[in-house]
């Protein structure tokens, strides 16, 4: 299988050769703008080679097994193989082209438009970067992304992908020290976040695909803006939220209004994780109606502040009383665990299902839930209490 | 029974600020909890009761009483919340989002009445009619919803807006409403705010696109550079 993978790995690297030759090639034409002169199709060519080349070094006996949405993992041949290629010739064009989009984008508001016949017209012309500026102008900024896409998605086609000699542990948190192109796709991203933002708005499906590095490595989603991730996670959570109904049917509830907590509990906490994860119906005992969303927003209501009720002492509350933590002294019920775990059930299904819960809980419980290290404890109690100090 | 109260931070700084030995006290690498008039000394480090504190180390001191106070004591709560909230959202899903945008994400973007909250603000060395403070409200206005969210966020600690309205904010010794307060400082200084009495230290400005630029630099770059605690 790897003599197989090697042979034909060796084999597209003359194809590859070629078509970094043509780019080059163009590179050197016109210094301004590699763009003009390669056409979609090499680019296209490039991304493709890129791809087999990695499905054929990938390593059979690990791949298999791993879900697809992983970070793949680089071979030491591969990564020998993309060293003798060396694209940074390519990669600093590439951030050129971007380097003159981030120009034009502050230039002009661009509006929507179609942007493919402009990009074929465009291949023809061999001007030189200045009269495209003009001509490119008319374009979204998206549009006039989806051009150098190919390029951009082959970086992180190269870039993003694990090193294999790294440790499991690195390979798990996904460090940007395991990854064959960390530094510079950290560097990339860091210039390019406006444009990259702006791209995955109008094409929120790649960060499924060529750009899932950026949802998958810590220190990347920090350059994404709230409205790009939300709208990724929602559809994450949508996705999910069928397979269950699929697989579990809806996640039926009948609760009786006197009793909404208790009635909740004994029912969310008998069931398994994943069916949980169906779609919601609540029926309030003797009452008619059907949810259609309604039922469980007031469910989700009702809940939210039935948490916090002094009688349960699950929670405590900051001084101003807008802000909760876990009560240390919860332990007076002797099934208290039970119930922060329905809690944690709780706020989970309505962010799942997008319910908007009026409950606000403190910095660090949300660090937790992130999975982030308070590091420094005083801090994140200035930062709770004394929030933000300038320049004391 | 309150989780974080201000009194209690208070003492640590002061611990903080001062020569243990100026202030008298004694202190090991322990705590005592109270609990229904009973009280027990849980040690911080191993044998911590009988470790003194001194100067030196007293910065370990009061990490770990807070780790103490915010983690461990409620490590197994922490723990059963987050097993129940990661049954529906598998940590690495959430774990995209920064502290602020999970409360966002959990509560939604409030809404948020400026002309209300205008009404319910106190000034403290400037005058309703001041310059600075006409640019203020203009800017106020002018925000966008999520920039609005996060200005609460970052005067008052949380972006919940009080049911009844901003008359009814609620600060560390109950109602206290929004104020704003004159800034010593070189005109043009960044603003700065304290959650818990929800005021607004607002330095002078030279023009509006000054002070809108600082305001946005405050409540966006302001909460990140807490972001190493």
């Amino acid at each position: 299988m790897r003599a197989i993978a090697q042979v034909a790995g060796e084999s597209s690297v003359d194809a590859e050769d070629s078509a970094v030759k043509s780019m080059s090639g163009a590179i050197n034409g016109a210094p301004s703008s590699a763009v003009t002169l390669s056409t979609n199709t090499t680019e296209l060519k490039l991304l493709r080679v890129m791809q087999t080349l990695h499905s054929l070094c990938a390593d059979p006996s690990r791949d298999h097994s791993k879900k697809q949405d992983e970070i793949p993992s680089a071979s030491p041949e591969l990564v020998d193989l993309l060293q003798g290629i060396d694209l940074e010739p390519l990669w600093e064009q590439l951030n050129a082209c971007l380097s003159i989009v981030l120009v034009l984008e502050g230039v002009t508001k661009l509006t929507e438009e179609d942007e493919k016949l402009n990009g074929d017209d465009d291949d023809d012309d061999d001007d030189g970067g200045k009269p495209k500026e003009g001509k490119k102008l008319q374009n979204s900024v998206a549009g006039l992304l989806t051009r150098f896409l190919p390029t951009i998605e082959a970086f992180f086609v190269v870039n993003a992908c694990h090193l294999d000699a790294t440790d499991e542990e690195a390979r798990n948190a996904n460090n940007v020290e395991a990854l064959v192109g960390g530094e510079t796709l950290m560097a990339f991203i860091a210039t390019n976040k406006v444009l990259l933002n702006a791209l995955l708005r109008s094409s929120p499906s790649l960060l499924d695909k060529g750009l899932r590095a950026m949802v998958q490595i810590p220190r990347c989603t920090v350059f994404l803006d709230f409205d790009v991730k939300r709208f990724w996670f929602k559809q994450q959570m949508r996705k999910l939220r069928s397979q269950a109904s699929r697989r579990h049917g809806s996640l039926r509830l009948t609760i009786r209004r006197a009793y909404v907590f208790d009635d909740a509990y004994r029912q969310l906490s008998l069931r398994h994780a994943d069916e949980l994860r169906g779609r919601l119906h609540v029926t309030f005992a003797n009452e008619e109606g059907v949810d259609a969303g309604g039922l469980s927003r007031e469910f989700f209501g009702i809940l939210a502040k039935e948490m916090f009720n002094p009688n349960y002492a699950l929670f405590t509350s900051t001084e101003d009383g807008c802000t909760f933590q876990p009560n240390q002294h919860s332990t007076i019920n002797p099934d208290h665990l039970d119930y922060f775990r329905f809690v944690g059930r709780i706020v989970g299904k309505a962010v799942a299902d997008g319910f908007l819960l009026d409950a606000h809980f403190t910095r660090s419980l949300y660090k937790h839930m992130l999975g982030l290290k308070v590091s420094n404890h005083w801090y994140s109690l200035k930062s709770d209490i004394f929030i933000r100090h300038f320049m004391n | 029974m309150q989780a974080i109260d201000p009194d209690y931070y208070k003492n640590l700084k002061m611990i903080l600020d001062h020569n243990l030995e100026d202030i008298g006290l004694d202190l090991t690498f322990s705590t005592i909890t109270h609990w229904f008039g009973r009280s027990q000394t849980v040690d911080l480090i191993p044998n911590g009761r009988n470790i003194p504190v001194t100067d030196k180390d007293k910065e370990k001191y009061v990490n770990l009483v807070c780790q103490h106070r915010m983690t461990t004591a409620i490590q197994k709560q922490i723990q059963a919340y987050l097993d129940g909230f990661y049954d529906l959202i598998k940590p690495a899903l959430i774990s995209i989002f920064t502290p602020k945008e999970l409360e966002l994400l959990i509560s939604g973007m409030p809404e948020i009445d400026i002309a209300d909250l205008k009404k319910n603000t106190e000034y403290q060395g400037y005058r309703v009619a001041d310059k600075e403070i006409v640019w203020f409200w203009n800017i106020m206005f002018s925000l966008s919803k999520s920039d609005k969210a996060e200005f609460l966020q970052f005067v008052t600690g949380s972006s919940k807006v009080p049911l009844n309205g901003f008359s009814d904010l609620q600060g560390m010794r109950g109602t206290q409403k929004f104020a704003i307060h004159k800034a010593s400082g070189p005109a043009g200084a960044l603003m700065s705010a304290h959650t818990c009495f929800n005021s607004l230290d607002l330095p002078t400005h030279n023009s509006e696109e000054e002070m809108k630029e600082k305001l946005l630099y405050a409540i966006k770059e302001g909460a990140g550079s807490f972001q190493f605690s």
